[in-house]
């Protein structure tokens, strides 16, 4: 039955390669399934080189209900890649850290940034933290990738003692914890200013929130999940407002999880607040703090490692070229 | 001649149900393996297929119809045990190199079977297409997503607006 296909064809013949356009706009020719193939090329960055191909998946890429099946799959897709060796993991143009000659003896952590939409323009950040060997000076340096390349934008010397925590990017300013307090670094104006932690608070990571501040999360002795909102405003003084307290035993009890045996530890905080990661023993789970689920994401195997790491790749939403109203043109 | 009980069918002899493709071709197969089309199942559970009957499928031509149920009778024990949750490691790995080499065909192949399975409701096949799709398409700038698809070449228009994308997206092109 299957004699018709078999021919031997070193040139495919016109009709074959006139089935084959058939076949091939049958497919792509419907939303529904072009969707379907999208939703599959797993990074932002890929669908926006996707979306650019032509005018019809630009229209499907940057359709809202479309971005948000991509949201959630990208998510989940990338907690389940990206742990727990998401420090190298950087869905940006250029893989490498910034082009800036390294020397020897010098320690350094990358965080990238995608491009986001935003008043800041389409660009995308690296923030490089170097230590030079024997120093106790960490500099913070942050690259610009615009227009193809990476520029050195701004460089601070700092008094950070351990390794960054967490950083965001949020309306231009980059947020970094040490164990004293939080730095700014305003990538506008080059200036930083520095934000003392709220009451008797140390640590814990920060979450960008949608309009402007941050979210700083920490898990208490007593298993509670703590969640403090900065507002940025004017000044730099403290004005940290408590904005959700969770009592992790509970949750873990009523879904059925038993009581937490371990300390519980973050490792991970989605944009906005949106979800935790959480580490108990061997285990890592998700825990979305808006709608209060949770979910275990898996056990770690004897000898892994569970680093933290940052949630820097889920700057949301890709940004695409303006569709026209007339869009309906083949491809 | 079924086994009127158990819903299984999965002991002794498994109940047949016969499939006609586009072009009346007649495929006989298990109805375990034709039930992982949703589109087939209700049928299939109605008593549909059986004896000289069998289903017309007047959408899936005799070739594509042949690749969709290698696919299914390759998952269809898998598909029955719920996902396989207990399935070893061997078989699992073992079900993804099928897949794998499944679909290592020629785009117009995979096209004919993404409709099928579109056609058919065949959520795994449907997936498994998209994601070899997609995997032609990543990593590629859009120039070579074009090229790889068999794109004609851009209009004039099209070109002059990929020439100003490229300006804003330079990353993209390279």
């Amino acid at each position: 039955m299957e004699s018709r296909r078999r021919r031997r064809v070193s040139s495919p013949l016109p009709a074959e390669v006139a089935a084959a356009a058939a076949a091939m706009s049958l497919v792509l020719g419907d939303d529904d399934l072009l969707a379907e193939i999208l939703l599959r090329l797993a990074f932002p960055t890929t669908l926006v080189r996707a979306a650019l191909a032509c005018k019809r998946w630009l229209r499907v890429a940057s359709s809202p209900g479309f971005l948000r099946r991509f949201r959630a799959g990208f998510l989940r897709r990338f907690l389940r890649l990206a742990f727990p060796a998401a420090l190298d993991v950087a869905f940006l143009p250029s893989p490498k850290p910034a082009a800036f000659k390294l020397g020897l003896g010098v320690r350094y952590c990358s965080s990238k940034l995608l491009p986001e939409n935003s008043s800041v323009g389409r660009q995308c950040w690296e923030l490089l933290q170097i230590q030079r060997h024997g120093q106790r000076q960490t500099t913070v340096q942050i690259n610009k990738f615009k227009r193809g390349a990476w520029r050195l934008h701004s460089s601070v010397p700092t008094e950070l003692h351990e390794k960054t925590l967490t950083v965001d990017l949020s309306g231009g300013k980059f947020y970094i914890t040490s164990s004293k307090n939080i730095f700014v670094l305003d990538s506008l104006s080059s200036t930083c200013s520095v934000i003392n932690f709220p009451e008797n608070f140390h640590g814990g990571w920060l979450s960008k929130a949608s309009d402007s501040g941050v979210y700083l999360i920490s898990v208490t002795e007593s298993l509670h999940l703590r969640i403090w909102l900065h507002r940025t405003v004017s000044s730099s003084f403290n004005n940290w407002l408590l904005v959700d307290t969770i009592c992790l035993r509970a949750v873990f009890a009523d879904l059925g999880f038993g009581m937490p045996v371990a300390p519980i530890g973050l490792c991970c905080v989605g944009e906005n607040a949106e979800f935790v990661l959480l580490k108990m023993g061997g285990s890592v789970f998700y825990f979305n703090i808006h709608c209060r689920t949770l979910e275990k994401l898996f056990d770690k195997a004897p000898g892994d490692t569970v680093r933290p790491f940052f949630p820097l790749p889920m700057i949301w939403p890709p940004s695409f070229p303006r569709v026209e109203g007339h869009d309906d043109l083949e491809e | 001649m079924a086994a009127p009980e158990s819903g299984d069918g999965n002991n002794g002899a498994a109940r047949m149900v016969t499939l006609i493709s586009s072009d009346n071709t007649r495929f006989e197969v298990e109805a375990a393996a034709a039930s992982l089309s949703q589109t087939l199942q209700l049928t299939i559970l109605d008593g549909g297929g059986g004896g000289g009957d069998g289903i017309p499928l007047p959408n899936v031509d005799s070739a594509t119809l042949s690749k969709v149920l290698e696919y299914c009778i390759k998952h269809a024990p898998a598909a029955a045990n719920g996902g396989a949750p207990n399935a070893t490691a061997v078989d699992r790995a073992e079900l993804e190199r099928f897949d794998n080499e499944f679909v290592n065909i020629d785009q117009s192949v995979l096209y004919s079977l993404i409709m099928a399975a579109h056609n058919l409701e065949i959520e795994g096949l449907q997936s498994l297409v998209a994601k070899k799709v997609a995997d032609m398409i990543k990593g590629k700038s859009p120039m070579e997503i074009r090229r790889t698809l068999g794109f004609p070449d851009p209009t004039p228009e099209e070109q002059a607006e990929m020439n100003a994308h490229m300006l804003e997206y330079g990353w993209a092109y390279e």
